[in-house]
């Protein structure tokens, strides 16, 4: 597949930052069962402001679960999470929305786009409540589709995309908000190892070019290998991290 | 504007749901309006043999009969009403006017006519003025009467001939066309009250039965307020006692309810049945498609919408299904009713107000009135009908989504 083009970032939402000396991401002692299994046991972790961290292990070993504690999401048993300074726990359903909305961009392993819609309609929706004009966010969502390679297929529903197309289409409104944290889950579980290259490709230049934190939770070696930080998890802890 | 953009998209995505939970709501509000409209219909049919009479209300006794048929007689549906009987009812609340009249056969060896003396209100002398084909009309103090067009054309009375009503003689001052609107309170010979209450109070086989005084009557027309028309009702039956007829449209709804099933409560209750029906399948639909896309609003939550938006985006879907539904229905039940146009109903005139002597052979007379009234869609029920739509569509979206929610993230992750 060939690379998108690389524009500059479109600026029009202003990108927040983590209080000064605070990481994007810190996961203080998180606890989390699920009915008799106990799926983390203490977890911690910091994620620095625009840094590339990627989290491995195997299946059953809590990654997926800690991604979705940190995008609240989830909720832990035990323990505290703060995204961009942002203490999660006691924060209601509306202050959670308002944070992933300026804050947190999430990327699947299933896509997870809203199939009634087209792609430029699925990467609006972050901004749906918005202090945007309607014609600024039109003209961001063009913007990242076009980064994405897909400027000619803004009007197609997600069915008529390919696998690699929706994944391009959930990255762009992943970082429609313009967000300080990019967290993706299996982001290429799901595509073919050349697409699956192409979009991890994307991914990184994406989330450099916006200056944005990347947790990346991923079984593929060639993922972690591109990361500045891998975090090895294994039976619901952090067993090592290589920087 | 986003968030009605994304409701209309989703409906059509999942258009045969939403075209069948439309054609339920559209169901429902066909069923409310139309069946209501009828029954307003037949409501308003089975009015129409008293109202053309001017009143709502027909208060007659029942009495016994003559001891000799001869001479000025009262029908015996027409006994003495008096006069303090008729100050009770001109007191009630509810009554807006009253007309008394007396109504009497004036059975002669070679002659029958019946003769009906009314005041001068708009629903007695006022009214006969209005329907005259020939010469003028007569007051409260005049010694003149009016014939009916049928009675003087069978006889061949015409203006100025005169007219015997027991022994007395009076001249035709004019001839009307009484059956123009009705069949109710009719008689061959219109006279003022005060020469018809001169007439029975003189007559031998009136006073041999009723000590009838020159103020008092035996057939009292009454205008109510139609919102109190069953209360007066039954005051006045309850003041006249087991004798009394009271006739109103009351009284002709029950004597049809054998073969009138589409009574308004009927009506109301067919189309509340059916809006029930309709309201669990908007509930149902609206629970089976948030059940289906709870991974959607998992990803909604993801990219930072609250619950209030998703309950919100619901709600907008919900409501604009209520839209075409309660707009769909609305319209087929105009273009029912315009098609229909109107309803013939026959309704039978009760026995005691009919004008003739059943005991002469020559006056048979069809006591059924064929009356056709038109099917008017009433806006109050079409916004009644359209406010439970929209608000039934609405609670089915706020019931479903006031249900037990899962953890989003268990219906977004990877493994």
């Amino acid at each position: 597949m060939k690379d998108p083009p690389m524009d500059a970032p479109p600026n029009s939402i202003a990108k927040s930052a983590p209080p000064a000396g605070q990481p994007a991401i810190r996961v203080d002692g998180v606890r989390k069962r699920y009915g008799e299994v106990e799926v983390l046991k203490g977890v911690d972790l910091t994620v620095g402001a625009g840094a590339f961290t990627a989290i491995m292990g195997k299946s059953g070993s809590g990654k997926s679960t800690l991604l979705g504690i940190i995008a609240g999401l989830e909720q832990p048993d035990a323990g505290d999470v703060f995204v961009m300074g942002q203490k999660l726990a006691g924060t209601g359903d509306r202050a959670m929305a308002e944070l992933r909305r300026r804050s947190i961009g999430i990327v699947f392993q299933g896509f997870s786009l809203i199939p009634s819609l087209t792609a430029l309609d699925n990467v609006l929706l972050p901004t749906f409540f918005a202090a945007m004009t309607s014609a600024e966010r039109n003209r961001r969502a063009t913007n990242l589709l076009t980064q994405v390679g897909l400027g000619a297929r803004l009007h197609y529903r997600p069915a008529a995309l390919s696998g690699g197309e929706q994944q391009r289409v959930a990255i762009a409104r992943a970082l429609m908000n313009s967000p300080s944290v990019l967290l993706a889950d299996e982001p290429t579980g799901n595509l073919d190892q050349e697409t699956g290259k192409a979009v991890l490709e994307l991914l990184i230049d994406l989330g450099r070019t916006h200056g944005t934190a990347l947790l990346i939770v991923t079984h593929d070696p060639d993922v972690a290998a591109r990361a500045a930080n891998v975090v090895e998890m294994k039976d619901g802890k952090v067993a090592n991290v290589h920087a | 504007m986003d968030v009605l953009r994304y409701a209309m998209s989703e409906l059509i995505f999942r258009r045969g749901r939403s075209l069948v939970t439309a054609v339920s709501i559209a169901l429902a509000v066909l069923a409310a309006v139309v069946l209501t409209a009828l029954a307003g219909s037949y409501a308003r049919a089975l009015r129409v043999p008293i109202e053309t009479v001017g009143a709502d209300v027909i208060m007659q006794e029942q009495g016994d009969i003559p001891p000799k048929l001869e001479g000025l007689v009262f029908p015996h549906p027409n006994a003495l009403i008096p006069a303090p009987v008729v100050a009770q009812v001109r007191t009630m609340p509810g009554v807006i006017g009253l007309t008394r009249a007396v109504y009497m056969w004036d059975l002669e060896p070679d002659r029958y006519e019946s003769v009906l003396g009314i005041e001068d209100t708009d629903v007695g002398l006022a009214t006969l003025g209005e329907r005259l084909v020939d010469g003028k009309p007569i007051k409260a103090d005049s010694r003149a009467v009016l014939l009916d067009s049928d009675f003087a054309a069978k006889n061949h009375f015409k203006v100025g001939d005169t007219v015997k009503i027991g022994a007395a003689a009076f001249p035709v001052a004019g001839i009307v066309d009484a059956a123009r609107t009705g069949k109710l309170v009719r008689a061959d010979v219109y006279v003022p009250l005060a020469i018809a209450q001169a007439l029975a109070t003189s007559a031998p086989e009136v006073r041999a039965l009723y000590p009838f005084g020159p103020d008092d009557a035996n057939l009292v027309l009454v205008k109510v307020n139609r919102e109190q028309l069953e209360p007066v009702v039954t005051k006045i039956t309850d003041l006249l006692g087991k004798k009394g007829v009271v006739s109103s449209e009351l009284s002709m709804r029950q004597a049809l309810s054998g073969v009138m099933f589409l009574s308004q409560s009927m009506g109301l209750i067919v189309a509340s049945i059916i809006g029930v029906f309709a309201a669990a399948f908007v509930w149902r639909a609206t629970a089976s498609s948030v059940a289906e896309r709870r991974r959607e609003m998992a990803v909604l939550q993801a990219v930072g919408w609250s619950w209030r938006h998703i309950r919100e985006q619901v709600l907008v879907e919900n409501l604009a299904l209520a839209v075409v539904g309660t707009a769909a229905g609305l319209v087929v039940a105009a273009v029912v009713a315009l098609a229909l146009g109107h309803i013939t109903v026959t309704v039978d005139l009760p026995w005691d107000l009919s004008s003739t002597p059943h005991f002469i052979p020559s006056a048979t007379v069809d006591r059924t009135q064929v009356i056709t009234a038109p099917i008017a869609v009433s806006w109050s029920m079409a916004a009644l009908a359209t406010l439970g739509g929209v608000v039934v569509s609405a609670l089915a979206a706020f019931a479903v989504l006031a249900l037990p929610r899962p953890q989003p993230w268990s219906l977004l992750r990877s493994e």
